[in-house]
């Protein structure tokens, strides 16, 4: 089986939720960084929502909280926007004892990871 | 800093993946990259082998944090000049100031723009390689490359102190050209800077160990600095200077031996905290008249 780094494919130029635009001018336009830096993305914080909800159910608040500023920050590298803005409304929420922003993350998550995969043709967009 | 055309070497501190493989990957043209994932692998590489030339350090890590990372990074001698770029998210004044306080250089916002990064470090590096440049002509001698005069009194003060405290002998060889303005007249004065860039090589291979110092003093003179030496060490290294020069056979009919020939002052002493480090060459200057008085090219202790 070919992999994307060896046999790089055309990255779509825009992707649903994503500013690929921006990230592409912080990448100077590096195409194979850009393709590089999303797959590490659905490896590294593809699973993360079910992590944060684990935080949140054992009473570890701070821990989700750092987890979640981590995943924005990760988010924006490769410019999933409207999932870095998901994460931050449930870190703000959970700053306030609030668990109300998680669904939404979750549902922003999953979204990216499906959009990145569709993009990287590595699955099918559900 | 490094002289060949190898590319500059970044140790690149994040705990963040996706930000550690945006950094070496997207700078590999220009670069080559080191990653650590924590602080204290940060500090284990910085102090390894072959430094890294800039240092690109995140703030907020688990554990050991960015500042305490560059605060280590700027205490331990091997690792003080290595220039550090804070890379950060917390885009305010407070965290700017701090970074600035433990010795960072600049900072750089994520998330990451790769041609701005790029630019920040190229201009780090070529500050620190005009700052090592400019150091290192500050205490070289144009002429013979070998140290200079403000080296030399530099190195004096810090042996003459470590004398003091360990009680150590502190030896001193002051070397002089016999005849040179004689030399100069006769031959020109491009024959006697000739001459003094010799007589420097020869004072290079005269000393042995790491710690001995050779430079020019000034004009034909010339000292070795040498620490923790007996007068009968000195005696060998002056000895060894003597000889070398006389074997170059560098002619001088100017001079009753023929060719070109140095005498020597060798003084030795325990430096005490009451006296002045020009104890020790005032000693030595004593010695080499009385080298000179004696018929020169021969060394007086």
């Amino acid at each position: 089986m070919q992999t994307l780094s060896t046999s790089p494919r055309p990255l779509p130029s825009r992707l649903p939720g994503f500013e690929l635009g921006e990230a592409r001018e912080r990448l100077g336009g590096n195409e194979r960084l850009l393709a590089d830096l999303l797959r590490r993305f659905v490896a590294e914080h593809g699973g993360a929502a079910a992590e944060i909800e684990a935080l949140v159910a054992a009473v570890q608040p701070a821990h989700a909280v750092a987890a979640l500023h981590r995943l924005k920050g990760a988010a924006r590298i490769v410019g999933a926007a409207a999932l870095s803005a998901a994460a931050e409304a449930a870190e703000v929420g959970l700053l306030h004892g609030d668990r109300g922003g998680l669904p939404g993350f979750r549902s922003a998550l999953a979204a990216t990871v499906n959009h990145i995969k569709a993009a990287l043709c590595e699955g099918p967009p559900r | 800093m490094n002289g060949g055309r190898r590319r500059p070497l970044l140790l690149i501190v994040d705990d963040e993946p996706l930000n550690a493989q945006l950094l070496s990957e997207g700078l590999q043209d220009d670069f080559r990259a080191q990653v650590a994932q924590s602080g204290d692998a940060a500090l284990r590489i910085a102090a390894a082998e072959e430094p890294p030339d800039l240092i690109l350090l995140d703030v907020m890590m688990p554990g050991m944090d960015g500042y305490e990372v560059c605060r280590r990074l700027k205490v331990a001698a091997e690792t003080r000049d290595i220039p550090v770029i804070f890379i950060t998210s917390m885009s305010d004044e407070v965290a700017e100031m701090r970074g600035l306080a433990v010795g960072a250089v600049d900072f750089i916002a994520k998330p990451v723009n790769l041609r701005i990064t790029r630019a920040r470090i190229l201009t780090h590096l070529e500050l620190k390689r005009t700052r090592d440049r400019l150091a290192q002509l500050s205490r070289e001698d144009a002429l013979t490359g070998i140290a200079n005069r403000r080296r030399f009194d530099e190195a004096l003060e810090q042996e003459w102190r470590r004398s003091a405290r360990m009680r150590s002998t502190l030896s001193l060889v002051l070397a002089d050209i016999d005849f040179f303005k004689q030399f100069n007249d006769r031959y020109g004065h491009h024959a006697g800077d000739e001459c003094l860039k010799h007589v420097a090589r020869v004072m290079q291979g005269a000393v042995r160990r790491p710690s001995d110092l050779p430079a020019r003093y000034g004009g034909e003179e010339f000292v070795a600095l040498l620490a923790d030496t007996t007068t009968e060490g000195a005696w060998r290294v002056a000895e060894g200077i003597r000889t070398g020069i006389a074997a170059l056979g560098i002619p001088h009919i100017d001079s009753p031996h023929g060719i070109v020939t140095v005498s020597c002052g060798v003084a030795t002493l325990v430096a005490s905290q009451d006296d002045l480090s020009t104890e020790l060459i005032r000693a030595a200057d004593r010695l080499l008249y009385a080298a000179k008085a004696d018929g020169r090219n021969r060394v007086a202790s």
